[in-house]
């Protein structure tokens, strides 16, 4: 048969290390701008869905709707628009993050106890002054874990991106696929893919406990 | 744009055949549908069997964290690449499967879990029995849980059946990756709407089934559901078609710069990148800063070229003579391009020099186009040339398998109709005498494909190379195109250089150590380059 | 001090929620108002600090229209507490209790040294409790930290809308008589709402009783509620046993005793000057010899009979 194709190869590591440097360097950036854009388009729309109340069901069904687009659908659909840069892949993959995050902090911010908000608006909070101190931080926990599950969805994204040869990890695993079937490289790019999502899921669980310490001392 | 969707839509050609729509959405949903039934029967009785028995409620829960973790694309390609799989529908089918299990076990899980441990008790306390209570309490609880992870799946693999199309499979993906292949964005965006319009229809549909399916008590009435919904539909709709709209309003953009490192194209073949290396390090040996950039297909690179955005690439003089012959002259203009190198080589710099691409002197190296079949094929039936393969297509209609673009390019599909007569019962896009066409070739996927003569793994995988007798070939000599601007004297004696010192024996062998023993092409360049003198 | 005057809220539909009401609280005053569910005395109540506001009339709180009043500058100086008290989960004791301390912008170590007072008013002692959380606190904590954090500012007017409701029988009773000391002592007004009369009778100087359509029945002291009844509703309200409620307001004083005679001193009970006349009457119920000594620190003073519990129902009555 063919000359050896081992599915694990430290050789392979060694010898490409800086290619996997660079594509993880990529994907890194990728999933760090696709969040940042996400989380600044999700709160004035937070805002807005929750100052005009009776749109929040029809806000989260649409979006819910727009969250089943195929992500090959979402890129290709840009690419006209940003060209083969990294831009397609980042203004997609922010979309997908911002549903999640809607979804996370609207139903987040419904969780909070109407008695709590009553006691705060009684007491002579302002609008602005509730939603600061009491119910963002509230609603944190679920906001923290929308958070974190966008996070790790978009980490699997960006793989999508080597459509537009803009895809961290991903351009590796179809360029290993090109490369007459090359294992090694398409199995140590998947290896390190998951990990940078595991990586970043642990982190986030843990400044979840770290902001809410409250959530944990229930009597 | 919007008018040239339309003018694709209502195409009858799209509606017909096996690229047509109707084919395409056949095989998508046929994809999903076993994906689903497979990861169906192994994770509902096991997700109840491990409610059920209340064991393991760790490992579920972090099932589902896990399966986020790991990229569909990535187990796509694992499987395509894994012989006993191959390229293809069932990698693809595989994949979904199992990306499927998660969501569905913790669904199945929950469901049975749900059944309130009170309720239970009550109900065995009355008197009824582990099976009444399994019919009456836990499985219509079930069913209304299972009800809501099969939707979220089923829609889910729907979407990711796309995919399939990235590792040679069929589906509505397939627009979308032969689109960017031939960088025809209308069939991008046409393949962009169908596929999210089967996910968006098929979340509707199991929608509805899912109320029907929920227990009435549990049931959520949302009146404010419709006109989200149609938010949505509409929104959907402007997210597909817009981006492009603008971009059509806006006029090309470029993004390159003018100054700054030379940008060396090069196509996503392992000869395409050890030319560009070679390429590369002949220049940056001395002094001239050069980048190389993989891009996909002759649509891309030849108007980057013109604009300048890319500065060089290497190509192949008659195929990219004939390119150039009918975008300058027409598609149906008479060919120019020849088994004359001398000749052809002219045509070029007739044809190129007006667009601001400079031509150097062509490479005695020449990686033809060419036709292969199994060895073990050729030998039962005696072929060697083409012309022998198609007498035997008159009765045996074969199987084609190649790059995208081949139906269009006159020296593949066409040709091999209109000049050797070849009778072909349909046409499987992979890649340009990539591993994808082999493997297809290998595995009796496909009859014949479309390889290079200069392909250094075609021997290894048992595929021989018929001999183009009526020459439907033109010359493919190495030869590379510059832009204009940067064709100094000193850049046109560097790159002369490399290509002289080029054969296509010398060419086979590099291409050997790059796809078979898969070495770094910067490498194997770069121990040309020095073995030869060159740098 | 807190002025409704002829105060209406009808909503669209048509419900009247509040009908013409017209009271006074006076400074230092408690005023409980009570009555059936849906008789719009919450809504009433909600319509003081501008959480409701009215459709009809006007509500003055120390001379001045709060129409006119920015709400959230209003609502700082008044206290409000709420029956599930609504203390922020997410912060501690001591944070909560400086709410609007921190609204109004007191410097730190004033806010400081005034929340542990505070925590310290309500019966809890600040260290041990001053950095927990809400959910480590029993019911009865809560209740006692939203009060704290009501009187933190020490605000002239307090409202409360069922403050003791969510709290076990057992606790509530101990937890109302420190409330009212409190308020007397800082002398703050206060008006509450309740559904539950005893409460009512207990706290309050004076006692607003609506019926459903928010119409104001009776306003006046417990004793006359219970002694005169203005109309049959409020009758039925109070609780044909309205006499035994009134006796709870009464105490035990030296003029109402018969001399201690030479009965043996009564083991148990005991009761003293001070104590409510309704328990000297259950006392009274429970000895055989129908006679009850009563002291005063530590001192025989007399004995409680049921004469001396007749004779004092049947003094003539003063207006309270």
């Amino acid at each position: 048969m063919e000359s050896a194709n081992p599915w694990l190869s430290w050789s392979y590591v060694q010898d490409n290390s800086a290619a996997l440097v660079s594509a993880g360097i990529e994907h890194l950036w990728i999933t760090v701008a696709s969040m940042a854009l996400g989380i600044v388009m999700a709160v004035p729309l937070t805002l807005l869905a929750r100052r005009h109340a009776p749109w929040a069901p029809s806000l989260l069904s649409g979006s819910g709707i727009l969250y089943t687009i195929p992500s090959l659908a979402l890129i290709s659909a840009l690419w006209p628009l940003f060209g083969l840069t990294n831009l397609t892949v980042i203004v997609a993959l922010a979309l997908y993050a911002l549903l999640i995050l809607l979804r996370g902090a609207l139903l987040g911010l419904d969780e909070v106890p109407a008695d709590v908000v009553d006691a705060a608006r009684g007491m002579g909070m302002s609008d602005r002054e509730i939603m600061v101190s009491v119910e963002f931080p509230l609603a944190l926990p679920t906001i923290l874990s929308g958070l974190r599950v966008a996070t790790v969805s978009t980490v699997g994204l960006v793989t999508v991106g080597a459509l537009v040869g803009h895809g961290g990890f991903g351009t590796l695993i179809l360029g290993g696929l090109n490369e007459n079937f090359y294992h090694a490289k398409i199995f140590t790019a998947t290896i390190a893919c998951v990990a940078l999502a595991l990586i970043l899921d642990f982190a986030l669980r843990a400044l979840e406990r770290g902001l809410t310490p409250w959530a944990k001392v229930a009597v | 744009m919007i008018g040239q969707l339309f003018a694709w839509f209502t195409d009858p050609a799209n509606w017909t055949g096996p690229n047509g729509i109707p084919t395409r959405l056949a095989q998508h949903l046929v994809m999903s549908g076993l994906a689903m039934v497979i990861a169906i029967v192994i994770a509902v009785p096991l997700g109840m069997w491990l409610g059920h028995s209340g064991r393991k409620p760790g490992l579920v829960l972090n099932l589902g964290s896990i399966g986020r973790a790991v990229p569909t694309f990535a187990v796509l390609v694992i499987l395509a690449s894994w012989d006993p799989v191959g390229v293809g529908d069932l990698a693809a089918i595989l994949a979904l499967a199992l990306f499927a299990i998660p969501p569905i076990l913790v669904s199945a899980y929950d469901g049975i879990r749900a059944a309130d441990p009170d309720v239970v008790d009550a109900a065995r306390g009355m008197g009824f029995t582990g099976r009444q209570i399994l019919r009456q309490v836990e499985v219509p609880l079930s069913v209304t849980y299972l009800a809501s992870g099969i939707r979220t799946s089923t829609v889910q693999v729907v979407a990711t059946a796309s995919l399939a199309a990235l590792v040679g499979g069929g589906g509505l993906g397939r627009y979308v990756v032969d689109g960017f292949a031939t960088q025809d964005a209308v069939l991008v965006i046409a393949g962009a709407l169908l596929t999210a319009g089967l996910a968006v229809v098929t979340d509707l549909v199991l929608g509805r089934a899912q109320v029907l399916a929920t227990l009435p008590a549990l049931r959520v009435r949302k009146s404010s559901q419709a006109l989200g919904i149609g938010f949505g539909l509409v929104a959907v709709f402007a997210l597909m078609v817009a981006p492009s709209a603008l971009a059509s309003m806006r006029g090309s953009s470029s993004g390159a710069s003018v100054d700054g490192p030379i940008v060396i194209a090069a196509y996503s073949f392992g000869e395409s990148k050890v030319m560009a290396q070679l390429y590369a390090q002949a220049l940056q040996a001395q002094g001239i800063d050069t980048q190389v950039r993989e891009l996909s297909s002759r649509e891309v690179v030849e108007p980057a070229l013109e604009a300048g955005d890319v500065g060089l690439v290497p190509e192949y003089l008659g195929t990219v003579t004939e390119f150039l012959n009918k975008k300058v002259n027409g598609t149906s203009a008479a060919a120019v391009a020849s088994g004359d190198v001398e000749a052809t080589s002219q045509e070029l710099s007739k044809l190129a020099g007006p667009l601001g691409i400079t031509v150097f002197t062509p490479s005695p190296a020449a990686d033809q186009n060419a036709f292969a079949v199994t060895l073990a094929f050729a030998k039962e039936h005696g072929f060697k040339t083409v012309s022998d393969l198609s007498v035997y297509s008159h009765q045996n209609p074969l199987l084609l398998g190649g790059p995208p673009e081949c139906p269009t390019r006159p020296f593949c599909q066409p040709g091999l109709v209109s000049v050797y007569g070849m009778k072909l019962s349909s046409f499987v896009p992979l890649d340009a005498g990539g591993p994808l066409t082999k493997q297809s070739l290998a595995q009796g996927k496909t009859d014949v494909g479309l390889v290079f003569s200069s392909d250094g793994g075609l021997g290894v995988q048992g595929l021989v190379v018929l001999d183009d007798d009526k020459h439907l070939q033109t010359a493919d000599n190495l030869v590379p195109l510059i832009s204009s601007s940067i064709a100094t004297p000193q850049v046109r004696k560097i790159l002369n250089a490399v290509s002289a010192a080029l054969t296509t024996d010398l060419l086979v062998s590099l291409n050997k150590q790059v796809d078979i023993d898969r070495k770094d092409p910067a490498v194997v360049a770069r121990a040309f380059l020095v073995a030869h003198g060159l740098i | 001090m807190i002025r409704f005057d002829s105060v209406g809220r009808t909503y669209d539909d048509g419900t009247v929620a509040v009908h013409d009401l017209s009271l006074e609280v006076q400074p230092g005053e408690i005023c409980a108002v009570v009555g059936p569910s849906g008789c719009g005395k919450t809504t009433a109540m909600r319509m003081a600090n501008r959480l409701g506001s009215p459709t009809t009339g006007r509500i003055f709180i120390d001379g001045r229209d709060i129409a006119t009043e920015d709400p959230v500058a209003l609502r700082r100086g008044i206290g409000y507490v709420i029956q599930q008290v609504g203390l922020f989960p997410h912060q501690s004791v001591r944070t909560n209790v400086g709410t609007v301390c921190r609204l109004l912008n007191w410097d730190a170590s004033r806010i400081a040294t005034r929340v542990d007072e505070m925590v310290q008013m309500v019966g809890l002692d600040p260290d041990q409790f001053g950095d927990r959380y809400p959910s480590q606190l029993s019911g009865g904590q809560r209740q006692r930290v939203g009060v704290a954090r009501a009187l933190a500012t020490d605000p002239p007017v307090l409202l409360m809308d069922e403050p003791f409701g969510a709290v076990d029988p057992v606790a509530r009773g101990l937890l109302q008589e420190h409330f009212h000391t409190l308020v007397k002592s800082l002398g703050t007004t206060v008006m509450m709402v309740t559904h539950d009369i005893d409460e009512a009778v207990r706290l309050a100087d004076r006692i607003a009783v609506m019926r459903v359509g928010g119409v104001l029945e009776q306003y006046a002291a417990p004793a006359e509620i219970l002694a005169r009844p203005s109309s049959d509703f409020v009758a039925d309200f109070v609780g044909s046993d309205r006499v035994l409620k009134g006796l709870v307001r009464t105490p035990i004083v030296g003029s109402l005793l018969d001399a201690a005679g030479s009965q043996t001193v009564s083991a148990s009970p005991q009761l003293h000057v001070g104590d409510s006349l309704r328990l000297g009457l259950s006392c009274v119920l429970g000895e055989p010899s129908g006679s009850v000594s009563v002291y005063d620190d530590g001192q025989l003073v007399g004995a409680l009979t049921m004469d001396a519990v007749h004779r004092h129902l049947r003094r003539p009555t003063e207006v309270a």
